[in-house]
């Protein structure tokens, strides 16, 4: 019985198509509404949606590292992609992550540099004159491994339809990362489940990631998907303020339950449309949550231990156990 | 007199209202630390609460406070009984970050205990679950064969349980002179044994009744859980990390992927079953084609990866094991998250159990074969 094999994708393919048909229809009635939101002049300059879009890493490179010439770090990125066979798709031209970590001033980086959303291409000629005074530096220890991610068609088709709801989509030794803004998440995640060429039915894992020193974007929450038809991952990441609720996505993916939970148990980050959101590893009762960064590594809690665990004089009758030996017989 | 106290008793359940029941956590068929808050009705279960985090230790913490070399350790104790599966995933997920490229040969004997600690962590797995089901002789019998394999890991590695086998870039040492010769000889005696298994349980009446058609999952709902590994190849699923996207040496190897039908518990049972008898033919091909040369690739002192993250994940014995980090560049994780497949499965628990028996929620825990260390983490 073992030996037989009964391939299902075909079924879940042919199932999702049939049931999901109105979840499709919803997203795409609903997608305008978003669209009009993100696009708000109001909104969407004065915040530095860029911040987003330069990824963490690339920040704190750009903070930490010494100063190097401009013209060093654009040979480094070609080698990178050259070195990298794991990169789906490598792009040609230096993406705009690479440009702007090479060709533009290390103050601008923490600002947010406005042409982010123009296409890489038209960004590496206008971004190399702008480098004048401070070059920003190479990464000390090895070059960067993200680039952007051009020329595929499912990632293509997300921006297309999601438009500035997609503030990044880069890849890190080929794994495929897509940032969108909060509100646009739920319909993302439902276009990613239903969509025929994406068919994400399987949420791998929910995650957290705590940059404090981010302002106004502390938290990642990072939601790591696989395709079971497709064979394919993706990571949709999501940046979150201090004390902001992220939209749940337990209602598309069931399995998603216990591991928002725990990102609520460790990071204190509440779900929206969660079903159950209590802690899970730790007692109801703990303070704090572990995972922060300024929570301590060393850490001992007298307190919690105090309160519930009682120190009890045992009483018990002692002319049973105080036995004399001589006395015994 | 027993009678009608049995009679009484019956009335009153009958009028009874839903009870709520307690398992654990100090049960001996919840594998360890797990409490399970059942509602019953009678005593079909209505209502079903998991309480974890007894053996909490913070593992994720711990990562981001130690160098990437000093968290391998702790990786071991996750899954401690599949201490080798889990090393393999970390020190993988480092070597994909450094951009390493491992040896052959070590990469072969690599697979070679992993696939050795997977066939001893489904013995393990079958003699519990047999005992709680009510078959203690198999477990008798399962330990017997570990045995072997422990002996193997202990003369190469100098541990028999917490494994600490791989390093980041390979192994620590170069197989001894008796390894292969031992293998061999435990792979020709396996098949039998696992004939043996199979004589006292295939055609078990008790077994039979006890297992087929409890905690069916179908296909669709066990993707939806986020199921991973025999039990979900036994809804059907053909999903295998080890073929989806190979890695180490896996793409050198034929091997099936056995998958059930129904989705109960009988059919992940007979897929762990033909998972042994395939990890022994995986087995068995590394040892025909083990490379000579080194078994550490050049890896600097200090392992400060790029800036960057990265997802690694392997084919346990339990599911999909998975590591996602992110480096700032330094020589400390600044986020370590293990992807457990133990406590992700285990939430599919309460969607299997409604509506049996308790007694089937002792079966259903054996099914999903946890283990607490790598649930709580």
């Amino acid at each position: 019985m073992g030996d037989e094999t009964k391939d299902t994708s075909p079924d879940q393919s042919g199932e999702p198509g049939d049931t999901k048909q109105p979840a499709k229809d919803q997203a795409d009635k609903s997608h305008p509404t978003g669209t009009v939101g993100a696009d708000k002049p109001e909104k969407a300059q004065p915040l530095p949606p860029e911040a987003g879009s330069v990824s963490p890493a690339e920040e704190i490179a750009a903070k930490t590292k010494a100063e190097t010439p401009s013209s060093e770090p654009l040979k480094t990125e070609a080698k990178v992609e050259s070195a990298l066979p794991g990169v789906d798709k490598p792009s040609m031209t230096p993406t705009v992550e690479g440009a702007s970590a090479s060709g533009e001033p290390t103050k601008k980086l923490e600002e947010g540099s406005p042409e982010k959303p123009a296409p890489p291409r038209a960004a590496p000629p206008k971004a190399a004159p702008a480098a004048g005074h401070k070059p920003p530096p190479p990464p000390k220890k090895g070059p960067t491994i993200t680039v952007d991610i051009t020329g595929d068609p499912l990632i293509d088709r997300i921006k297309q339809q999601f438009g500035d709801a997609i503030t990044e989509a880069v890849a890190t030794l080929g794994q495929q990362i897509v940032r969108v803004k909060k509100e646009s998440l739920k319909e993302l995640s439902s276009f990613l489940h239903d969509d025929q060429e994406a068919l994400f039915d399987m949420c791998t894992d929910v995650t957290a990631v705590h940059w404090p020193d981010r302002a106004g974007q502390e938290f990642d929450v990072v939601i790591l998907l696989y395709s079971v038809p497709k064979n394919r991952r993706l990571r949709v990441k999501v940046s979150l303020a201090d004390g902001e609720a992220c939209p749940s996505v337990t209602p598309i993916w069931s399995g998603a339950n216990w591991m928002e939970r725990e990102v609520f148990d460790m990071f204190g980050l509440r779900f929206e449309g969660h079903p159950d959101l209590r802690r899970i590893l730790l007692p109801p009762d703990w303070p704090g949550h572990p995972l922060r960064k300024e929570y301590p590594i060393e850490y001992r809690d007298n307190e919690w231990t105090d309160k519930h665990i009682e120190y009890r004089e045992i009483d018990y009758d002692t002319s049973l156990i105080d036995v004399k030996y001589g006395e015994r017989r | 007199m027993q009678d009608q106290q049995l009679a009484k008793g019956q009335e009153t359940l009958f009028d009874a209202e839903e009870m709520v029941l307690n398992m654990g956590p100090q049960h001996p068929s919840t594998h360890g630390v797990l409490r399970v808050i059942l509602k019953l009705d009678g005593e079909t279960v209505v209502g079903l609460d998991c309480d974890i985090g007894f053996l909490h230790r913070g593992v994720e913490k711990i990562g981001e406070a130690d160098t990437y070399a000093m968290i391998t350790p702790y990786w071991d104790r996750l899954d401690y009984v599949a201490a080798v599966s889990n090393d393999l995933c970390y020190v993988e997920g480092v070597e994909k970050m450094l951009q390493v490229e491992v040896p052959k040969r070590a990469e072969y004997v690599r697979v070679i205990l992993t696939e050795l600690q997977r066939i001893a962590s489904h013995l393990l797995w079958l003699g519990t679950h047999a005992m709680d089901i009510g078959a203690v002789t198999v477990l008798l019998y399962c330990f017997r064969e570990r045995e072997e394999i422990l002996k193997i890991f202990e003369d190469f590695i100098g541990a028999r349980l917490t494994a600490h086998a791989f390093r980041i870039g390979g192994l620590w040492w170069d197989t001894y002179p008796e390894f292969e010769p031992r293998v061999r000889d435990f792979l020709k005696i396996l098949p039998g044994r696992i004939d043996e298994y199979e004589t006292l349980l295939n055609a078990n009446r008790i077994w039979l009744q006890r297992t087929v058609g409890i905690g069916i999952l179908p296909a669709e709902e066990a993707i939806n859980l986020s199921l991973t590994g025999p039990a979900l190849r036994g809804s059907g699923v053909k999903y295998d990390v080890r073929k989806a996207q190979p890695y180490s040496a896996y793409a050198d190897f034929n091997f099936e992927i056995p998958v059930g039908e129904n989705g109960d518990t009988y059919d992940r049972y007979l897929v762990r079953m033909e998972e042994m008898k395939q990890s022994a033919i995986i087995i068995e091909q590394a040892l025909d084609g083990l490379p000579e040369g080194p078994v550490m690739a050049k890896v600097p002192k200090i392992i400060k990866p790029p800036v960057g993250e990265v997802y690694h994940s392997i084919e346990g014995p339990k599911g999909e094991l998975g590591v996602y980090m992110v480096s700032d560049g330094t020589g400390k994780p600044y986020r370590m998250r293990i992807r457990p497949p133990s406590y992700i499965n285990l939430q599919s628990l309460k969607r299997m159990s409604i509506g049996h028996l308790v007694a089937d929620v002792v079966a259903l825990i054996g099914t999903l074969d946890i283990v607490l260390g790598e649930v709580d983490r």
